[in-house]
């Protein structure tokens, strides 16, 4: 190789390397100030800081493309501590710091202190991630917009498919006994038996425990046709799945949106396989490897597809994009924006999905019909099923 | 009830009940030589497991991992007892002052780890694999439940011998009975409780190795056995170490089988109920009482 070859090489190599936002002039003016709770150290922190994370990287990138109208934007991170009263500490803190708009991150119970205190101060805010179906009020709370999945659509979509596939099976219910895994199963179960299906087993496991052969055999005993696990500790669901298996019980096994985060794959091994749950991606569409890839480049596999991570990601797009509409800090302009935000086409749900919110709806999920549904396959959350 | 049923009860409650008797014995080594209740026994559990798992993650050889997680986590707990407890019992801070601290020190470790580490719960290999062996359709044990079983055996009966057989085990067990009287026949209480609290520290250290195999291990991973495993201790008492042994297995089988019999979502309250009515039968524990008589 001659050496004006070795330059061009080294030329080429430079410009591919560059990140493609430098074309764009860096933001500098005076900063967009956008606040963002999250629980750094506790029982929601794992989700948290995945969305955290997920920020950090959208916001580096946005404003070295040149932030909104060549100011930077500037995300200010509180600890919520999970705990709801801090959160309303911090967003008293926040307001105070003058942000534009504050994002939760942590757990839907202080996302919910969250829309009260905002609320109150009128400051708009919104949530990535946040299940908690108690979230979207009717009429929708004047300064919330969120676009995570909704327990209630998560929950229609399980119920549309359980009957399409299985007619009227008889289902079992396995939780943990945490307070997430109490209040989603509860949900879970008062839906599902006003769907007229037949709860004939409701087994909890043992916080901590080394294995569920109990719950396993009663399940089995049972004679449920489907089981459905639900909640929110991973390690102990894991080893109920895994004595499941063990056990050979056929029933086949449906979970909710929770187990894509929490290193599920890891703990279940190959008890995982054919484990069926809904969840707001679909990992076929571009738009989501596109930004799977960025972040697994900038933070490795601990970020790879994690759902919570992209939801982030989109929804700091779609408020940069309000901020942006409403041409203005003021913050009555960005919450009009927001509720303006109009067929924006979004990464999140199905193939072709948009966002459109207005005076009666703050959600991005209106129906279950917008659910994924993927299944567990070879050690990897696999493709979204087409069985509608 | 079939007998496969019973069998599977056994196996399992007997596995569960041994990580609950092996904390209950860490705890126990403590109480009875200083008087403190140490709350921070499941955080030294965890933190042999989460160095084990960093330890692997970074190639280091399953042998040196396993010692180096054990190693690292009974440093830790003979560092918390000359850095925060001893100067604490030197400036004769009361009872509660001392529990607060070792409070304290229960929540930096735990919220500290997951700050270090992250937050996610990972799987850490046992030393026996993840073999099933199956004794029947309805009846199975991991290998892992067999080093379980063994080294709960190992230990107990070497904690036992080396109370009765050793200069400094019987410093700890004249130190239970009469802390003065053991000063005047030359016992260095300082020394005694810095043992306790390093044969407290690596006994828990040693148990995640055994649980964290069939669970996972994560910064929370102490919380929830370090409360079963006080409760174990005060279901058996605190008179000799079969206290602890029996609590733990006591309390195992009876959480297993509660679950299997009964619907489960009972199951979680046994704990509680048994420690109740056990406390108000016989306050000094299941084994003490009998001994007291």
């Amino acid at each position: 190789m001659t050496r004006r070859e070795l330059a061009g090489l080294v030329v080429c190599a430079a410009a591919l390397a560059w990140p493609w936002y430098a074309f764009g002039e860096p933001a500098t003016g005076k900063p967009i100030l956008i606040g963002a709770h999250l629980d750094q150290a506790k029982q929601a922190s794992y989700y948290s800081l995945l969305q955290k994370d997920s920020i950090d990287l959208f916001v580096r990138e946005f404003n070295g493309a040149g932030g909104i109208n060549g100011r930077p934007v500037q995300v200010l991170f509180e600890d919520d501590e999970n705990n709801p009263v801090t959160t309303a500490v911090k967003v008293d803190k926040l307001a105070s710091e003058g942000v534009d708009y504050i994002v939760s991150i942590g757990s839907s119970a202080t996302g919910l202190a969250t829309q009260a205190r905002a609320g109150e101060l009128k400051i708009p805010h919104g949530a990535p991630a946040n299940l908690a179906e108690q979230l979207t009020t009717d009429p929708p709370n004047r300064y919330y917009f969120r676009i995570p999945l909704r327990g209630k659509y998560e929950l229609g979509a399980v119920a549309q498919y359980l009957h399409k596939k299985y007619g009227a099976p008889k289902l079992a219910v396995v939780r943990d006994t945490t307070q997430t895994g109490l209040v989603i199963s509860d949900q879970w179960i008062n839906d599902l038996k006003k769907d007229g299906f037949n709860i004939v087993a409701l087994e909890q496991v043992t916080p901590g425990s080394t294995e569920a052969s109990s719950q396993a055999l009663r399940v089995k005993d049972s004679g449920a046709d489907v089981v459905i696990v639900v909640g929110g500790s991973i390690p102990d669901l894991a080893n109920y799945i895994k004595a499941h298996k063990l056990f050979e019980n056929p029933a086949p096994l449906i979970g909710n949106s929770l187990f894509t985060a929490g290193g599920f794959l890891k703990l279940a091994g190959n008890a995982a396989d054919g484990f069926v749950y809904p969840d707001a991606i679909d990992p076929s569409r571009k738009e989501i490897q596109e930004i799977d890839v960025k972040l697994v480049k900038a933070y490795g596999d601990r970020l790879k597809n994690q759902a919570v991570a992209l939801q982030a990601w989109e929804y700091m797009r779609v408020v940069c994009d309000a901020i942006k509409r409403a041409g203005s800090d003021d913050r009555e302009k960005i919450r009009d924006a927001m509720e303006a935000t109009k067929d924006f086409p979004i990464a999140i749900g199905p193939p072709g999905m948009t966002l459109t919110y207005s005076p009666t709806n703050h959600d991005l999920f209106t129906s279950p019909d917008q659910v994924v549904l993927r299944e567990v396959h070879n050690g990897e959350f696999g493709p979204a099923l087409r069985w509608r | 009830m079939t007998l496969a049923s019973v069998v599977q009860v056994l196996l399992s409650g007997l596995q569960i009940g041994s990580i609950y008797a092996l904390l209950a014995l860490s705890y126990y080594v403590i109480i009875i030589a200083t008087g403190i209740l140490n709350f921070a026994q499941g955080e030294w559990m965890m933190v042999s497991g989460v160095l084990g798992v960093t330890f692997l993650s970074l190639g280091v050889p399953y042998p040196i991992a396993f010692c180096g997680g054990i190693v690292g986590a009974t440093a830790l707990a003979i560092a918390a007892e000359r850095l925060i407890i001893r100067p604490l019992q030197r400036r004769q801070a009361s009872e509660a002052i001392t529990l607060l601290a070792l409070f304290g020190i229960m929540l930096v470790v735990r919220y500290g780890t997951g700050a270090l580490h992250g937050r996610l719960d990972e799987p850490l290999p046992g030393p026996a694999g993840t073999h099933v062996f199956r004794l029947g359709s309805n009846v199975f044990v991991f290998s892992q439940s067999f080093v379980i079983y063994g080294a709960t055996a190992a230990i107990f009966l070497s904690v036992v011998l080396w109370m009765r057989l050793s200069w400094l085990g019987r410093s700890l067990r004249i130190t239970a009975i009469d802390p003065l009287a053991a000063v005047l026949v030359g016992v260095n209480l300082n020394t005694v409780r810095m043992v306790a609290f390093g044969l407290g520290g690596l006994i828990a250290a040693i148990v995640a190795w055994l649980y964290a195999p069939l669970f996972a291990v994560g910064y929370l991973t102490g919380a929830i056995p370090g409360i079963k495993g006080f409760i174990a201790l005060f279901i058996g008492g605190t008179s000799s170490p079969l206290g602890p042994l029996v609590g733990g297995l006591l309390l195992g089988v009876m959480e297993v089988a509660a679950a299997r019999y009964l619907p489960s979502i009972y199951a979680e309250g046994i704990a509680f109920a048994l420690l109740m009515i056990i406390l108000f039968l016989r306050p000094s524990g299941l084994i003490g009482g009998r001994r007291s008589q």
